[in-house]
């Protein structure tokens, strides 16, 4: 009120800043926790997909394959794996073939893992008649369906 | 809703409650339960998750959705001055409806069948009693008379009973999209751009629906309230709850397992999506 005629809208202003105070002090504080809270969580997500944007190369699927375990069956053995795509493309129908020793005519199986995105890591298994030896046994990603 | 509380209230203009009262309570119920859970009961996704995913986290699942319902009954049911008890009770009598619902539609459907393991059928039951006993319990307040209708309103307004039910709104529909296997496909189609560009259209949605009620002349809103206090304080905690229930979801259904954070990050939004909107008109609905 420095001023010495306030016009009516200065007026009207006041009166509304001094509600809008009114009304803000009466708002508990546990309100403005759970917004805060609230907040943290939204601005967390957005920024990691911001900085996720910012940072990615769009590199194609980078399939690797490792083996877990080898166990016998009651005929047969499995042999499972774990597939991670280390690209930053998904990869579908991930084909994933097994062999046993070098020779044309080893053993082969495959496998196929119907979706793989990004960073993303997916297991399964393969059969085999005969045992395979960790030295023997080869399992890599043969090729994959673009989206 | 519901028979218990039905049976057991002596307050109400009519005086005290009877055997038909209770029969009505008990065939709302079941009515509740039908509309809630039938998209799910008829999805094929649903009756091979017990097979795909770990029992522990469907049990889990199924003890959280007691005190949902508990607080549900606190929140929506008839009577505030009965307590904590008279919940429990409309609680379990709600599962109860929900588990037969479930067991029912899935045996006449042909999804379970004598020959299959105890606890296969049990786990396919249970996980699709929650959606049905969630609809058992609302049924009661979507038909309440006028009066049970003004004092739920009361309730609703509390902050805590606010957020609450925009939980409920949101498990619902995280629900029963959080088990297809479109949200994954979704998340892995769109660039991060357009996740962010979700969240904004989301929180937007969501303020409408939040904007709308809180204009519709409620008391708790004193005049000169900022329109941006009404966004800090509703709107943003709403999405967050709707975030978190759809990632909780999203993991008891194991569609967080081994993916990478950013996909977990793209999918929990994508399922959010709809968990606001559920959130945000639950509010409206009931």
């Amino acid at each position: 009120m420095a001023a010495n005629t306030p016009t009516s809208a200065a007026k009207a202003k006041e009166k509304r800043k001094a509600l809008t105070k009114a009304a803000l002090s009466e708002i508990p504080v546990a309100e403005w926790i759970a917004s805060g809270i609230g907040l943290l969580l939204v601005a967390g997500t957005v920024g990691y997909m911001a900085y996720a944007a910012l940072t990615k190369k769009n590199s194609p699927p980078d399939i690797q394959v490792e083996v877990l375990s080898v166990r016998p069956l009651s005929r047969g053995y499995l042999a499972q794996f774990r597939a991670t795509n280390h690209g930053d493309q998904a990869a579908h129908e991930v084909h994933i073939i097994g062999t046993l020793g070098q020779d044309p005519e080893a053993e082969e199986s495959d496998a196929t893992l119907d979706f793989l995105p990004a960073g993303s890591e997916k297991t399964g298994g393969l059969f085999f008649s005969t045992e395979p030896v960790k030295e023997n046994l080869s399992v890599r990603a043969a090729g994959y369906q673009g989206p | 809703m519901s028979p218990s509380s039905a049976a057991a209230s002596p307050q109400g203009s009519s005086g005290h409650r009877t055997n038909r009262d209770f029969l009505v309570g008990l065939f709302r119920a079941f009515g509740g339960a039908l509309v809630f859970s039938l998209p799910l009961l008829m999805t094929m996704e649903m009756w091979s998750l017990s097979g795909m995913v770990e029992k522990e986290r469907l049990a889990l699942l199924f003890l959280l959705s007691i005190p949902l319902l508990v607080g549900l009954s606190h929140y929506a049911g008839f009577e505030e001055t009965f307590g904590m008890l008279d919940d429990v009770v409309d609680a379990f009598v709600a599962l109860a409806v929900g588990f037969v619902t479930s067991a029912g539609i899935l045996a006449l459907l042909g999804v379970i069948t004598p020959g299959m393991a105890a606890g296969d059928v049990m786990a396919k039951v249970a996980v699709q009693a929650v959606p049905g006993s969630i609809g058992a319990l609302l049924a009661a307040s979507q038909f309440g008379t006028p009066e049970e209708e003004e004092e739920e309103r009361h309730r609703f307004t509390r902050y805590d009973g606010e957020l609450f039910l925009m939980g409920v709104g949101s498990i619902f529909f995280a629900f029963n999209l959080a088990p297809t296997d479109e949200m994954v496909a979704i998340a892995n189609q769109m660039s991060e751009m357009q996740v962010i560009g979700l969240v904004a259209v989301s929180l937007v949605i969501m303020h409408a629906f939040v904007y709308a009620v809180k204009f519709s002349g409620t008391p708790e809103t004193p005049e000169g309230t900022p329109r941006w206090s009404l966004f800090l304080r509703f709107t943003i905690p709403g999405y967050a709850i709707a975030l978190l229930m759809s990632l909780y979801i999203l993991w008891t259904f194991g569609r967080m397992d081994g993916v990478s954070l950013e996909t977990a990050i793209g999918t929990t939004v994508v399922l959010a999506f709809p968990g606001a909107i559920g959130a945000a008109s639950a509010r409206l609905v009931l």
